[in-house]
């Protein structure tokens, strides 16, 4: 499965997604209450998990951090793969 | 553009170097003194170079009430230097906001964060230690509260910082002088009920109620006979309405009623006059509302200047951008206006024999008061 994929499958089944891939991606998670703030930690540490990657504190504060798309290319980039 | 917000301190130890420090943000950066001259104009030749240091940190990583000026004091903490040319220097106070790129961009930035990962906003100190905790440290913030307040094992208040040498030392002396023996008291946001149980100690019936079940569980595990403790969601309708009327002598909070006046995060919205409604029925005509919350004004101000005489600048009054503490104004008039009667105010102060900086800071600018409020006796 890719990163993308990955990370879609991740926030769908916290809370359903609607519309085309690109506007899933184009998704802020947290303005759209798919997840809430507790859930930040679980979803980093989730993902650093499965990638073996380790978010530093400027990607997490960065606003790519904060839509599923931005997210996705922030663990490619960290993991060196797509 | 320099902001205006900037001021520029000697290090200690060194007054050869310099901390550039702006007090809104406090961010900040370690210079030698050349980097005044580069300010006002750049260097002519393109080889020159000056030493910076990364000296910021959160400083509050340590407690609520450690020392909030984030900065490395002395030259000694500061680690090795960076060379840097013109323009990795100017790139250096854009990253820290000592050089911000417009006032109206820089302006905006003062609002509360959304999320902790909302790195545009800056937030009121609670959305910075939330944001700290979380994305940095890694730490559920409940849990590092405790640590921060208690020692250990959670049966004492640490002394190292001022909730034991200051908030703790005057409780210790105050409550025995001004609670009855067999007194009703209500322990409003107990937390893990030490002063519950300080409060049984000296012959009252205390119930202590918290919104936190982790802290309630812990507070039932140590609590003394007498007490009795019980999970609330303080300041949502209903909540309290299981009290008895005219049932306490005492209700006592403490470093919680802040808390309705700004809430801890920007979607809650807990309701102070329903909380003071409930407070003023459940009080016997007479009863007593005790409050210690945090100086409005000092509460979190950096500890800046000589560890002796020290002083601090205050960056805001009535517009709550860092602080998470309404005026006295506004907090005592919400209580007086839910019918309580004004009885005393008092300042807390350390023990003036200590002379660390935090408590030599203490002494001068209060960091709690305690004020009394009476439920009129008809």
């Amino acid at each position: 499965m890719s990163i993308k994929d990955s990370v879609l499958a991740y926030f769908s089944a916290k809370k359903s997604l609607s519309g085309s891939e690109q506007e899933k991606l184009a998704c802020r998670y947290l303005d759209q209450g798919v997840i809430d703030s507790m859930g930040i930690v679980e979803l980093m540490n989730h993902f650093e998990e499965q990638y073996e990657i380790r978010f530093e504190a400027d990607d997490l504060q960065s606003d790519e951090f904060q839509s599923i798309g931005g997210l996705v290319k922030i663990i490619e980039r960290l993991s060196g793969r797509k | 553009m320099l902001s205006l917000d900037v001021i520029a301190l000697p290090a200690e130890e060194d007054p050869r170097h310099w901390i550039l420090y702006n007090v809104f943000t406090r961010t900040c950066l370690g210079v030698d003194s050349r980097a005044f001259a580069w300010l006002a104009t750049p260097p002519s030749s393109e080889g020159d170079v000056l030493l910076i240091w990364n000296i910021g940190w959160f400083s509050n990583e340590e407690g609520t009430m450690a020392d909030p000026t984030r900065f490395r004091r002395t030259v000694r903490e500061w680690g090795e230097p960076k060379q840097v040319s013109y323009q990795a220097f100017i790139e250096a106070c854009k990253k820290e906001l000592l050089i911000i790129p417009d006032e109206a961009t820089y302006r905006q930035r003062f609002t509360r964060k959304h999320s902790p990962v909302d790195g545009r906003h800056f937030g009121n100190f609670h959305d910075q230690i939330g944001a700290h905790l979380l994305m940095r440290m890694r730490a559920q913030p409940s849990s590092w509260w405790l640590k921060q307040k208690f020692t250990e094992d959670l049966s004492a208040i640490r002394s190292d910082n001022l909730y034991g040498q200051v908030q703790e030392r005057f409780l210790r002396n105050y409550l025995p002088r001004r609670l009855n023996q067999g007194a009703e008291v209500l322990d409003l946001g107990c937390g893990i009920g030490f002063y519950s149980n300080f409060m049984a100690e000296q012959g009252c019936h205390v119930l202590g109620i918290d919104p936190n079940k982790d802290y309630i569980a812990i507070a039932k595990r140590q609590g003394l006979p007498g007490t009795h403790f019980e999970v609330r969601d303080i300041g949502k309708p209903g909540a309290l309405d299981q009290l008895s009327d005219h049932s306490f002598d005492y209700v006592f909070i403490q470093d919680t009623l802040l808390f309705y006046f700004i809430p801890i995060s920007h979607n809650d919205s807990p309701d102070l006059a329903i909380l003071l409604s409930d407070l003023y029925r459940g009080l016997k005509p007479g009863g007593l509302l005790i409050s210690i919350e945090p100086h409005p004004t000092y509460y979190l101000a950096p500890w800046l200047g000589n560890e002796s005489t020290p002083f601090t600048i205050v960056t805001e009054h009535r517009q709550r951008r860092f602080s998470t503490v309404p005026t006295t104004a506004e907090f005592t008039n919400a209580i007086l206006h839910g019918g309580f009667e004004l009885k005393c105010i008092k300042d807390l102060y350390p023990d003036t024999s200590l002379s660390t900086r935090d408590c030599a800071f203490a002494n001068e600018f209060p960091l709690w008061t305690l004020m009394e409020f009476a439920k009129p006796q008809a």
